[in-house]
């Protein structure tokens, strides 16, 4: 490459650093999607490695290879991983790729802060993962921290936990404003925000929701810290305070940070059924207004999760009432993805099975979380398994599934090869029989009487979670033919073209597969 | 760049009081649990004395005192439980001992139960939240002044009023 | 029924699901909870809100009996109340000598103490202190004293003053500073254990007395009535969830390394005879106390019999004159 090659084409190239410095420094949305997705993918492993020393512990009933402490430790590190290290960051990693290609932009509008927002999320997990091997233990409070377990009562790396958190935060912070930025101010000429994609839609939505609720994680956080080392009593009754109050806190976060790990999923199953339905989106406006009334709606209802802390009847009817109606704009959601499918030319590639799979078994999990929503039944359904059931269905068949279909999805923009069909297919019956194995009898564990968070249980749940660890066992094996499919795509495979789906619609199948490094540069024009 | 700065200052702004609101949960929680009586906290402020009586609506009290096991100290009362009526002003003596051989402080952080009964008991004089100090094997005699506000509902027959009793020697 | 509910330490949640109760332990506050229950018996519940280590071995057990068995149930409980209250009130004046201490206390150190801090004092490092290697057992008594009477706060070592008379906590306390080679030559007696306190009655309900009623003026004399299997298996497990349950756990698989398995064990599959007699005489050296005199020969039958049918062996049937057979033989 010398100086006379100097091109303003799509596809330049700048004399950009290789190698290691390249990702380091690099503001470019797709080399930042790109880290995001990886990232997220080494998360995964880490947080499911923790899942299946978990089930091992379960698979029989006694204590037989980690001491209830270190049980501990794994069941919460387990669950902040996988919601701050696995599917928040997934969703950022696709937002970035995809936003600006869907809304025909050439980057994100704040692409050096972009950078800083993915490179401080190793950061933090160094922390947060290292804590587990110091003297003490990492976190073993429960991903809810609930004080005074967290303050009174835990160990000193408590201030490693909060550090860690704090830094998430401002990644999520920071990559929130960026796509809010992205999408009000460098949409292309004529794309009105009721013609943006499904996919832009939710991520809008989800970032302000992020805006809101990050920082009052932030908040509650700091709180645990000042009441653990700093003499503060904001959950201390001695000092004339409330471990009621950290409840309210955490969950007036806790609630909306459960809608955001599925308004994006929501935003991909609209993206992906119409294309291999080769039919519109069915209801594309009150698609936009159903995703908008669950964002404010999740504002109003976290006491569901506090049901037995001696709530007055009018406070928890009020929340039975206001949680129960987040199920209409839903349903609205099912209903749409279902109409949009009949009478529609229907094909089942990958991205498709795992978009169909999304409808059915969220829907179970939505279900799920309708019987929590009643008040009474809550009470015996609270902390115990069928609570566990209720959320992995909705964040594993439900976020993570809409993030693999994603991937299945564009996957083939990104690198400009097809993934291997054959193994992918495999990938998603193995992964659809075993998560089911895995999840669903935790239903009837819970009904049955089994709390949550033990690391031995009564007898009689012992056959029943024989199973669940066997279909766990099988989960978990069955995403290293995920990784398989994902690294050999990046290696090579079927060249596609530029539109890879024949009924898929959208800016980012007019661009080149693999998408060349800058897009848009100058912007398109939509009619 | 320069196009994003205002819309990238309001959403800090918005990032930011969102942080403050955090804190601001902190009182405004105690605001609505005092109006609400919502989580049993009964209201600090010095009732006035009530003024009348009403001897058809009677209400049952309980008082109980705890302490974790092992405390140095120990608070009883003859009255475990009275009936008493509505509006009318009654006294409860409690006797705390310091059962250690080392001069103490301890504080009682009352709780009430049913919660919405809390902002019904007007407690004219309390120990509540105060430190008390006792001298080594001293005992002393402390006093509730209470009464039951005429707006209580009718179908709450009984309520308890509870102390937890915690040991501040180390933290004051 | 109307429950109250509170912590000491962290959030708890008390629930018993035929109660269909289940409600925070908030510390600090106190919530309530009712419930109707029509059936007498007894009903099981678990602790269902993370609250450390320990919060899946934290089970419920409720006693529910008719009002009018509650009122007699209540009358026994005052008497023995007021027996123990004079029992303490005598043991104020009384010496023991080194050996009635050292006697009793080794006992008492089986039945309570052993369980953690091993038969041989030396604890489970990283879990439970060493008691032989301590500065506690060879330093200040009154520190010993305390941290037995009152616990210690923050860690699973509970206060045993309401669980055992002065007479066990001095016996226990005088072993603890003396046995294993430690030899300080102290003799802690009743009266250093006991609290000036006059209303601070020791209640009796929870917890089975370790040490038998011996002064009592009634002795029950147990009917060793033969009794059918199925009896004998709901007294068996309810006495083996009472007294066993806590190192062998409920599932029969103990905890290795401390507790031993009894699910498919020798003792199990053996003579009867034998299993009889570990029941009744403990096993030596080890945290197997004897239950001979504690519990009565119908209730080991029943363990017995419980022990050999559980956990999907099909076994014998062992009725309390076998048991009687094996007790009044020694003696």
């Amino acid at each position: 490459m010398d100086d006379s090659m100097h091109q303003h084409s799509e596809s330049t190239d700048h004399h950009q650093p290789s190698g290691i410095k390249r990702w380091l420094y690099t503001t470019n949305h797709k080399d930042i999607g790109t880290l995001y997705l990886g990232f997220s993918l080494l998360m995964l492993f880490i947080g499911g490695a923790m899942a299946m020393v978990i089930r091992a512990e379960l698979f029989q009933p006694g204590l037989q290879l980690v001491d209830p402490n270190f049980f501990n430790q794994m069941t919460t590190v387990h669950g902040l991983i996988m919601v701050f290290g696995a599917v928040m960051p997934a969703f950022v990693g696709l937002a970035n790729w995809m936003i600006p290609l869907m809304i025909g932009a050439p980057d994100m509008a704040l692409p050096r802060m972009n950078n800083w927002s993915f490179w401080i999320l190793p950061f933090a997990f160094a922390i947060l993962l290292g804590s587990l091997f110091m003297d003490g233990g990492g976190p073993n409070f429960g991903w809810t921290f609930y004080a005074p377990l967290s303050t009174t009562y835990s160990n000193d790396n408590t201030a490693l936990f909060v550090f860690s958190v704090h830094i998430m935060g401002i990644s999520s912070i920071m990559g929130a404003i960026n796509v809010i930025v992205t999408i009000f101010n460098l949409r292309a000429p004529g794309m009105t925000l009721m013609k943006m994609p499904m996919f832009v839609w939710t991520w809008l939505i989800t970032a302000f929701l992020l805006i809101a609720v990050m920082p009052v994680l932030a908040g509650t956080v700091t709180m645990v810290l000042t009441d653990k080392y700093f003499g503060t009593s904001f959950f201390n009754a001695m000092g004339g305070g409330d471990p009621v109050m950290f409840q309210h806190i955490f969950w007036f976060f806790g609630h909306p940070e459960v809608y955001i790990m599925i308004l994006p999923a929501f935003g991909i199953v609209s993206t992906i059924v119409p294309a291999f339905s080769r039919k519109k989106l069915f209801g594309y406006h009150s698609m936009v207004y159903a995703t908008a009334s669950i964002a404010f709606l999740s504002f109003i209802v976290w006491a569901h999760h506090m049901f037995t802390t001696g709530m007055p009847l009018a406070a928890e009817l009020f929340f039975m009432y206001s949680t129960m109606l987040i199920s209409v704009p839903t349903g609205v959601k099912v209903f749409n993805w279902v109409a949009t499918m009949w009478r529609g030319s229907l094909s089942f590639e990958v991205p498709m099975l795992f978009s169909i799979a999304f409808i059915v078994l969220f829907t179970i999990g939505g279900l799920s979380g309708l019987m929590l929503a009643i008040t009474p039944a809550d009470f015996q359904y609270h902390d115990t398994y069928f609570v566990v059931a209720h959320f992995h269905y909705v964040l594993v068949t439900g976020a993570l599934f809409s993030i693999i279909a994603a991937v299945y999805y564009w996957m083939p923009k990104w690198t400009g090869n097809m993934f291997n069909i054959r193994l992918a297919k495999i990938h998603f019956w193995l992964s659809l029989i075993s998560v089911n194995v895995l999840f669903f009898p935790m239903h009837f564990v819970g009904l049955a009487g089994m709390p949550r968070r033990i690391a031995d249980y009564a007898l009689q749940f012992a056959d029943f979670n024989m199973i669940i660890s066997l279909g766990g066992f099988a989960f978990g094996l069955s995403q290293l033919l995920f990784v398989w499919c994902v690294v050999e795509c990046f290696r090579g495979g079927e060249k596609v073209p530029a539109r890879v789906w024949d009924g898929a619609e959208g800016l980012e199948w007019e661009v080149a597969s693999p998408a060349p490094y800058h897009t848009f540069s100058t912007p398109p024009e939509i009619k | 760049m320069k196009q994003h700065r205002p819309l990238l200052k309001r959403l800090v702004v918005i990032s930011g009081l969102m942080f403050g609101f955090a804190f601001a949960l902190v009182p405004l929680y105690d605001v609505f649990c005092q109006v609400t009586g919502l989580n049993g906290k009964p209201s600090m402020e010095k009732a006035k004395v009530s003024e009348s009586v009403n001897t058809s609506q009677q209400v049952d009290v309980d008082f109980l005192t705890h302490a974790k096991e092992g405390s140095p100290f120990k608070v009883t009362t003859e009255s475990q439980r009275l009936t008493v009526n509505i509006g009318e002003m009654n006294k409860v003596t409690f006797i705390a001992r310091n059962l250690s051989d080392q001069d103490r402080v301890f504080q009682s952080v009352p709780s009430v139960s049913p919660g919405l009964a809390a902002q019904y008991l007007h407690k004219v004089q309390c120990f509540c939240f105060e430190q008390q100090a006792l001298k080594a094997n001293e005992k002393i005699e402390m006093t509730l002044l209470f009464y039951v506000d005429e707006e209580l509902p009718i179908e709450i027959e009984e309520m308890t009023l509870s102390y937890a009793l915690f040991d501040i020697t180390e933290k004051i | 029924m109307r429950f109250l509910f509170t912590s000491d330490d962290v959030i708890h949640a008390w629930w018993i699901p035929d109660f269909a109760v289940k409600k925070d332990a908030v510390p600090g506050f106190i919530n309530e909870a009712w419930t109707n229950v029509n059936v007498e018996g007894i009903y099981r519940g678990q602790c269902a809100e993370l609250c450390g280590k320990s919060h899946g071995f934290m089970p419920i057990v409720a006693d529910v009996r008719s009002p009018e068995e509650f009122e007699l149930w209540l009358i026994e409980q005052k008497e023995l109340v007021a027996q123990q209250a004079q029992q303490e009130a005598a043991l104020k004046d009384v010496s023991f000598t080194m050996d009635e201490l050292m006697t009793l206390g080794k006992d008492v150190y089986t039945a309570n103490c052993s369980v953690c801090h091993q038969p041989g004092g030396q604890g489970l490092p990283g879990l439970f202190p060493s008691i032989k290697d301590s500065p506690i057992a060879t330093g200040d008594v009154q520190e010993h004293i305390d941290i037995v009477v009152n616990g210690k706060a923050g860690s699973a070592m509970q206060a045993f003053a309401k669980q055992l008379s002065s007479k066990q906590l001095a016996a226990v306390i005088t072993y603890e500073r003396n046995a294993w080679g430690l030899n300080t030559g102290d003799l802690v007696q009743p009266k250093d254990v006991q609290t000036d306190d006059s209303s601070d009655t020791k209640p009796t309900i929870e917890t089975p007395p370790t040490e038998p009623n011996l002064d009592s003026a009634k002795v029950i004399e147990d009917p060793l009535v033969d009794l059918d299997k199925t009896k004998l298996m709901e007294l068996g497990e309810q006495a083996y969830t009472e007294h066993c349950a806590m190192c062998h756990q409920a599932s029969g698989l103990g905890l290795p390394g401390a507790f031993p398995v009894l699910k498919d064990s020798p003792v199990i599959n053996g003579p009867i005879d034998k299993h009889i007699d570990i029941v009744l005489n403990g096993k030596e050296m080890t945290a197997m106390q004897g239950y001979k005199g504690k519990l009565s020969a119908t209730t080991i039958a029943a363990i017995v019999t419980y022990e050999r049918n559980a956990w999907g062996r099909s076994g014998e049937v062992i009725q309390a004159s076998e048991v009687n057979v094996q007790i009044k033989g020694a003696e």
